[in-house]
């Protein structure tokens, strides 16, 4: 059984798998306080199982979103000593096309996050965010996909049989946007 | 309030009682108990009874006959408060404890079980057709350990700590060299470091108590005030923690905590003046008990620490301003002419004015070209913000008569502060306390202290707790 938790934006979704299946799936949308809903929405599809190993979503998006999900999977992974592996935002996204040129990004209204990924999914360059302006611009000249359903089922499985599996301690959000003292 | 129960309670007391038990003024001839110096406590308000603790005494052991609080007062802690009443004023301990309980009757037992009782027996059929057991107290209240956690700012802190008063483990990692890069603490820079390190800090305080999450008794932690980032991080690890050991979750105020800190080492005495000087708090309340408190007094712009850390950047000191402040202050004398503090003849406070003149002050003489004296000037201004709080804290122990002083929050580790209070805590014969100096900046021990009460009075949070940025204490 697998336990997939994504927080990056203001959608919250929990999603059980188990068996080569989607087995629990609840996904909130527009959610004002995630601190509110995440670990009470968790103990509600989790009815008392424990999960074999847990998946997060990392990053980028809404910082405080993605801190949240993180320290929740940490410390689930680190408490029940179970597997843990991380995913990204885009990664998810780049998983959930079928097109050819995986040019993906999702806006968090100042701007939006970037990444482009091969046929294998695997990441090109780095992930880049991008004010609004300069994304009218980019879009003109390249196809970004922003409006994908997510395919939990492909992304569970890509991620338990391509990625390795990380020590708690070390599962850590990544947040590619640069704040004030960085720039 | 909790008394002895007197003759003239009587008619009360089997009025309540009939509610417990239908038969129960001639199961009871409560007259007779108190004429005989058995035992019954009760709780009133002015006039009113509202519950009563009726426990009889023979020459080798106490019995528990009966408990009962009101509907309206239930699940108060208030059935707790009694028996700790009798446990601590009356109690014995050469003596056992029996009582006898309804099987089914869930509630009571776990309250029992708190305070040390045990089934030794059963009664088949003994009400009606309900069992009783026979419970026995083995041992004065079990040992309460309750892991905490403070991450209201740029302190991750995990502790274990034992019924209030003995820290088992305390780890905090500062960030503050981190901070101090940037001249003051970087709200998401402290959210960032508390994710990256919290499970880590958990670990290492495990292993220096040699315990586990599982042992413990209850979570705590600090969900206000403070920095929202920071405060989500460890709320959402508490709840964690509390979800999968399945212990119960206990939300604290950081400013509360702070006070607490006097009970490590259980140096807290009721009834008590308690000072709260921060960063972000300049508060006077008046504590008559566990969690009573009264605002005497408050800060009307800001708050002490926050003048400290401005004036220390006014004059060029690095981060942490306040104690820069202090130690170049020792060099200097108080030579600069400062306006006099807020002086209304309450006990509030005031430090935006001190702060701008001291700005203005530094502005001027760099117009005129003339060299400032730095270690002059931190002096002046620490003597004048200390000031402010004693002559407020002296007008309040002569109003109030209290005995008991205790000092709380970051700026309480100044050490002329700390010499000055105890100046004017000496002049009234008041005795003041001070927490140790680890645990006068932000900690996780404090927070274990100040759960304690909560914890005993059952006093829980859910998982759907959310922090806050600003509170207060009352």
């Amino acid at each position: 059984m697998i336990l997939f938790i994504d927080t990056h934006l203001n959608d919250v979704a929990i999603v059980l798998y188990e068996n080569g299946e989607i087995v629990k799936e609840k996904v909130i949308e527009d959610v004002k306080e995630t601190s509110s809903i995440v670990m009470y929405t968790i103990k509600k599809i989790l009815n008392k199982s424990i999960p074999d190993e847990i998946i997060v979503v990392n990053g980028p998006g809404s910082f405080t979103g993605v801190r949240l999900g993180v320290t929740t999977a940490k410390t689930l992974a680190f408490s029940w000593h179970k597997d843990i592996r991380t995913v990204t935002s885009l990664e998810c996204m780049a998983l959930s096309t079928e097109e050819e040129n995986k040019i993906v990004g999702f806006s968090d209204k100042n701007g939006y996050y970037i990444g482009i990924f091969d046929n294998d999914y695997n990441l090109i360059g780095n992930y880049e965010y991008i004010s609004n302006s300069e994304f009218e611009e980019y879009s003109q000249k390249y196809k970004v996909i922003t409006d994908v359903t997510l395919n939990y089922k492909k992304i569970i499985e890509y991620v338990r049989d391509n990625k390795e599996v990380l020590n708690p301690h070390e599962v850590n959000p990544i947040y590619v946007k640069k704040i004030a003292v960085e720039k | 309030m909790i008394r002895v129960a007197k003759l003239e309670d009587v008619s009360d007391i089997l009025e309540l009682g009939q509610k417990l038990l239908s038969n129960f003024d001639k199961t009871y001839d409560i007259a007779n108990y108190i004429k005989n110096d058995n035992y019954i406590a009760i709780i009133s308000e002015e006039k009113k009874i509202n519950a009563f603790l009726l426990i009889s005494e023979n020459a080798s052991s106490y019995e528990l006959e009966a408990i009962y609080v009101i509907d309206k007062y239930r699940h108060q802690g208030i059935a707790s408060n009694l028996i700790k009443y009798f446990l601590t004023n009356y109690y014995d301990k050469q003596k056992d404890i029996f009582l006898e309980v309804r099987s089914d009757n869930t509630e009571a037992i776990k309250l029992y079980q708190k305070f040390g009782f045990e089934i030794i027996n059963t009664r088949p059929k003994y009400y009606q057709n309900k069992d009783a057991y026979v419970m026995k107290r083995v041992e004065y209240m079990k040992d309460v350990n309750i892991l905490s956690i403070e991450t209201s700012c740029d302190e991750t802190s995990i502790a274990i700590v034992k019924n209030g008063v003995e820290v088992v483990a305390l780890t905090i990692l500062t960030q503050m060299d981190t901070h101090a890069n940037f001249g003051g603490v970087v709200p998401e820079i402290a959210s960032r470091m508390h994710t990256e390190n919290i499970t880590m800090v958990l670990e290492e305080t495990l292993n220096k108590a040699h315990m586990k999450v599982s042992d413990v008794d209850a979570i705590a932690v600090t969900y206000a005030p403070g920095l929202l980032g920071s405060l989500l991080v460890g709320i959402e690890f508490a709840k964690v923690l509390s979800y999968v050991y399945d212990k119960p979750l206990i939300k604290v105020n950081h400013l509360v905590g702070h006070i607490y800190a006097n009970k490590i080492g259980d140096h807290l005495k009721f009834p008590c003046l308690a000072l709260i000087i921060s960063g972000g708090h300049t508060e006077l309340v008046k504590m008559t008990g566990d969690y009573e408190f009264e605002m005497l007094g408050e800060t009307q712009d800001d708050a002490i620490g926050e003048a400290f850390d401005k004036v220390a950047r006014v004059i060029g000191l690095p981060y942490p301003g306040g104690p820069n402040i202090e130690k170049l202050a020792r060099e200097g004398e108080d030579t600069y002419k400062l306006p006099n503090v807020l002086n209304d003849g309450s006990y509030n406070f005031s430090y935006s004015g001190l702060k701008s003149s001291v700005i203005n002050l530094v502005n001027k003489e760099r117009q005129k070209g003339n060299e400032i004296n730095k270690a002059d000037l931190a002096c002046s201004f620490q003597t004048t913000a200390v000031k402010e709080l004693t002559q407020k804290l002296d007008l309040a122990l002569k109003e109030t008569g209290i005995k008991n002083v205790i000092i709380a929050g970051g700026v309480s580790a100044n050490k002329y502060l700390r010499g000055k209070v105890k100046e004017v805590c000496d002049k009234f014969d008041a005795e003041l306390t001070l927490p140790e100096f680890i645990y006068c900046t932000d900690n996780a021990a404090m927070i274990g202290a100040a759960a304690y009460p909560l914890y005993l009075k059952e006093d829980f949070a859910d998982l759907d707790l959310n922090a806050k940025s600003t509170s207060n204490i009352c």
